[in-house]
């Protein structure tokens, strides 16, 4: 299948400041070899708790946060990375972000006709009445009147502005957006006709989604592929339904449990301490050992490599397994374990 | 059915602005037995944690609550109690813990110190010494690990879900009868969420404690709360158990939540989402007749002109039209 | 009921209309500046105009009623009796009558139009002193007015030159980061260190002494701003650090925004009504600075006419006890001062979002 966005070994490290000379040897680790590829007009979704690495991976794209390495191939582009900055403007008009927080992402002080422009208003000549009549279609476009487009946005309610936003990264006909948290800071009755309107655009336009967010049945909703990070890597990705009905990462057995009602029942999330190793001193081993309810001595010599256990669902674990048969947890089974693996 | 511990009867809260009054809450009923959970379910605006800053009588300069209103605790009137008083409950019998637990602790004290501070203010006569071990003990109690470490810790030495653990212990710290509990688990993640939830469930359980649990998740609520509340602009539209709103929602604002929210398992080939239109209504400029009627989609006239009252009995109540005649 | 909106103006409109204070304030400023337009018009004299055989005449009384009636605003005429020490008498006998719009000097009507009509002045031509004269006999009511234009005027034009060099080097500075950032705001700092009048001495030391009145007040005005750019620098330096990577820029960025282009549609614009604090509460001590290096007369010199200039002229504890009302420039720096202020904290309350 030939792939529309694909992202090979991302590095970003961000370096402590010590001081105005001396840089510190600490770094942390933010994003550490990510890689994957959406097909066109398909949906991935990255799932994690905060600080696992998904915005900054998000903004790296778009080099908002330029990467220490790595190769994002982006339609005929062999590597966006690496092109000079005037190449990066044309490319990047094919490529928008989407905010989460909508009260943050418009200047209070723009007309909403200028802010869904500002896309296209710095390349191509466009006359004001053409970028006028441009920003009326583009928020009717997203269900709101051309009349708002001479109002400022604190005139509107959260969700109307997250519209705004959406008509800001359509202006420029991309061909990929990134949604980060699209609609964590948007009232619960609001929610899905965001949701439902970035379906419709995506059916509509054939646009390829980055869905980032925290709250996990969204992405799973949204989301053809899923991709679930900790600690800056990607431990688990594939198919969403395949990832939802047959998770192989205890991390990611671990999130699906939680949307369960009764997931407090359960011994393993209950006593689940939820705390992540540092990413400045970045452990050698698997990451998630600390809380993992298969660790076995051998987690701890080196990360485990993301393998393929299906035709597309690949997860980065050497006890790899589907929940049942680890029910009781432990160690007990680490031999059978690792015949399987 | 529990004795009742709280009964707010009638509860009006406004707030002026440098334009306007507006009205947060409106001719609120609401009671909270012993020994259970409440759930308030809302979203922005709907007045849920103005109901409990107004309780605990901590609205800021520009909040009034009308005279005929009533919040009766073990018989008194709280909104008639001195400041002093009411300062000898607060942190005691009633307590609260806020969704962000970074700005509940002063940074600049040790959390454990901070805790000892709250058993000797309420507690005076309980020494130095007997205090540290119980703020120990409220430690272990809320799940921190390593105890006796951690409790010279200071507030920013802890992970957010431990900092929240943390904040529990001292909102436990003098026993209280109830507790407030303004989205506890919304600024954290998933897998640490379901152990601060079962954390209150047992800690209730173990102290016979009440719960007043403010969300805006509906999902969460049905999966600890004894009884919920369903808060839309400021009016209660729905209340009774958890188990009921769970297999028969009968407000139109509730039945839509249900089907607008992602549940698990759902995905976008599957089911298109229910979209509510328009928007949560403005606390300056909330519409005539029942609040809900411009996004229901089963309004009629009525519900336009009228705004209809509670109707059902104790086990349900709803504040809709189509059940006029229903009951 | 249709909802208040309200435009980004009208809020804060509001608000700044309830503090009392702050609207007197603002009042006082605009009849101190309308009155700057206006000077050859209101002073009944030139600011150089010498009445040879008056000096240190003191302020004359104005009386309305004689034997008991009423006959409209006049003055008695001061005689000299001690030439030494300049004391005068009330002569009874002589009356001089004040009217209003008398014609007298020419001078032109805000700035350009040729006029000799003055507010007030007296029928016969003689002299009236409402504030008495100095020791050349010039009427310091008239030096008052005639000063405004230099005193109100320099904090302005000091501080606009500020901010200039503050916005640029702080803008930069912010947004280039790195050791660029770190000397220049090393820089600053070390300026905020200096005690800021003793800087100013300083400057106006190497000053150069042979120029023209014009020049002379431009250099003062150079001097005055120097030491107020640092402090604006790095206000605004924190300012573009803090939007430097708020959504809406991280959103220009990707949509293509050149640096100068979020600087000043996305950066500046958010940061406003900052400046326009910056501004109000920085005038008063431009005009302080200023009438304090006039005072010593290291400043504004003959014949410009500036306020601190004339209270230097009050230098002498001898001199003050005995003709008080040279102190009189004193009390006009003072309430414009303290308008300033006051116009400026209401000012700051009413852009206050969270008040």
């Amino acid at each position: 299948m030939s792939m529309h966005i694909e992202v090979t070994g991302l590095v970003k490290q961000y370096s402590l400041k010590a001081g105005l000379f001396a840089r510190s040897k600490d770094r942390v680790h933010a994003v550490n070899g990510v890689s994957f590829s959406i097909p066109r007009g398909q949906t991935l979704g990255i799932v994690g708790e905060s600080g696992c690495g998904k915005t900054t991976t998000a903004r790296l794209l778009l080099r908002v946060v330029e990467p220490d390495a790595g190769v994002f191939k982006f339609e005929e582009v062999e590597n966006v990375f690496s092109l000079p900055e005037e190449e990066l403007k044309t490319v990047r008009s094919r490529m928008q972000y989407i905010f989460q927080d909508p009260y943050n992402s418009l200047n209070p002080k723009m007309l909403v006709r200028d802010i869904v422009t500002e896309p296209i208003r710095y390349r191509g000549n466009y006359t004001r009445r053409e970028l006028e009549r441009k920003a009326a279609e583009l928020l009717e476009h997203v269900g709101l009147s051309p009349m708002d487009s001479r109002k400022y946005p604190h005139e509107f309610s959260g969700g109307q502005r997250q519209r705004i936003s959406i008509a800001r990264a359509l202006s420029s006909k991309p061909s990929f957006i990134v949604c980060d948290e699209p609609v964590s800071s948007l009232d619960v009755s609001i929610q899905s006709q965001i949701l439902n309107l970035l379906i419709d655009l995506q059916k509509e336009l054939g646009i390829t989604y980055l869905f980032i967010a925290h709250n996990l049945a969204v992405v799973f909703y949204m989301s053809d592929t899923m991709a679930v990070m900790y600690t800056g890597k990607i431990v688990e990705m594939g198919p969403s339904e395949e990832l939802y009905r047959n998770p192989l990462h205890p991390y990611t057995q671990l999130l699906i449990k939680t949307l369960d009602s009764e997931a407090r029942k359960d011994p393993l999330v209950k006593n689940d301490s939820g705390e992540v190793p540092s990413l400045i001193h970045y452990p050698t081993g698997c990451t998630f050992f600390p809380r993992c309810p298969r660790r076995q001595p051998n987690c701890l010599e080196a990360f485990p490599p993301l393998e393929k256990k299906g035709l597309e669902h690949q997860v980065a674990c050497y006890f790899a397994s589907p929940e049942s048969s680890n029910s009781k947890a432990g160690g007990k089974y680490s031999e059978n374990l690792s015949d399987d693996s | 059915m529990n004795p009742l511990l709280l009964q707010i009867e009638n509860l009006t809260t406004e707030f002026q602005t440098v334009t306007h009054r507006t009205p947060a809450v409106e001719k609120l009923n609401l009671t909270l037995q012993e020994n259970e959970i409440l759930g308030v379910a809302g979203e922005s605006g709907c007045g849920k944690s103005v109901t409990i800053l107004s309780v605990l009588r901590l609205l800021p300069p520009n909040g009034t609550i009308h005279k005929e209103s009533k919040i009766l605790y073990q018989e008194r009137n709280l909104l008639q109690l001195s400041e002093k008083e009411m300062n000898s409950l607060r942190g005691k019998d009633l307590s609260i813990v806020f969704q962000e637990p970074i700005g509940s602790f002063n940074p600049l004290f040790p959390v454990g110190k901070q805790i000892m501070e709250v058993i000797r203010t309420h507690e005076p006569e309980v020494p130095v010494k007997q205090a540290w071990e119980r703020a120990i003990e409220l430690f272990r109690q809320v799940r921190i690990p390593h105890p006796e470490l951690r409790i010279q810790d200071y507030p920013f030495q802890f992970s957010g879900g431990m900092l929240q653990r943390a904040l529990i212990a001292l909102a436990l710290a003098c026993s209280p009868r109830i507790l407030f509990a303004d989205e506890p688990t919304t600024a954290l993640d998933a897998s640490t969420q379901i152990g601060i939830l079962d954390l209150l469930l047992e800690r209730k359980e173990a102290t016979g404690m009440s719960i007043f649990f403010v969300s805006h998740d509906l999902s969460l609520l049905e999966g600890i709360s004894d009884r919920i509340c369903v808060l839309y602009a400021g009016r209660m539209v729905e209340a009774c158990t958890a188990k009921e709103l769970h297999t028969h929602p009968l407000h139109p604002y509730t039945q839509d939540l249900l089907e607008a929210v992602p549940r698990k398992g759902t995905f976008k080939k599957e089911k298109r989402l229910y979209s509510i239109q328009g928007k949560v209504p403005d606390p300056q400029n909330r519409p005539t007749g029942c609040k809900y009627h411009p996004r229901c989609s089963k309004a009629f006239d009525r519900c336009r002109k009228e705004e209809p009252e509670l109707f059902g009995n104790e086990s349900h109540l709803v504040r809709c039209w189509l059940y006029v005649d229903a009951h | 009921m249709k909802l208040f909106v309200g435009t980004p103006l009208e809020i804060p409109y509001l608000k700044f209309k309830k503090q009392k204070l702050g609207v007197f304030s603002l009042g006082i400023l605009l009849l101190l500046y309308t009155a700057l337009l206006f000077e050859g018009f209101l002073a009944p004299y030139g600011p150089n105009t010498k009445f040879r055989d008056k000096s240190y005449h003191p302020p004359h009384r104005v009386r309305f009623f004689k034997e008991g009636k009423f006959i409209g605003p006049y003055v008695h005429e001061y005689v000299l009796v001690n030439p030494i020490f300049k004391s005068y008498q009330v002569d009874r006998s002589k009356v001089h009558r004040i009217r209003f719009f008398v014609p007298g000097e020419p001078y032109k009507l805000l700035f350009f139009i040729p006029s000799t009509l003055h507010l007030f002045g007296t029928t016969d031509g003689a002299p009236v002193f409402l504030l008495g004269t100095d020791n050349l006999g010039r009427d310091l009511l008239s030096r008052m007015i005639y000063g405004a234009k230099i005193s109100l005027t320099i904090g302005f034009v000091s501080i606009f030159l500020a901010l200039f060099g503050g916005i640029l080097i702080g803008g930069l500075s912010g947004y280039i980061g790195g050791i660029t950032d770190w000397l220049i705001m090393r820089l600053a700092e070390i300026i905020i260190l200096l005690p800021t009048f003793y800087f100013f001495l300083f400057l106006r030391s190497v000053m150069p002494s042979d120029i023209s009145p014009g020049q002379r007040f431009f250099y003062i005005t150079a001097i005055l701003a120097i030491p107020s750019w640092a402090g604006s620098a790095r206000g605004i330096r924190n300012w573009v650090l803090s939007l430097k990577n708020a959504d809406f820029v991280v959103a220009a960025v990707i949509a293509g925004a050149s640096k100068v282009t979020i600087l000043l549609r996305h950066i500046i614009p958010q940061i406003r009504h900052i400046l326009i604090l910056n501004i109000t509460l920085s005038v008063p001590g431009i005009i302080l600075g200023e009438a304090g290096l006039s005072f010593l007369n290291l400043g504004i010199t003959e014949p410009s006419v500036s306020w601190g200039m004339l209270m230097n002229a009050a230098m002498d504890i001898n001199i003050l006890l005995r003709y008080p009302w040279l102190l009189s420039p004193a009390l006009i720096i003072i309430v414009t001062v303290f308008s300033f202020f006051a116009f400026g904290y209401a000012l700051k309350d009413a852009l206050d979002p969270r008040s």
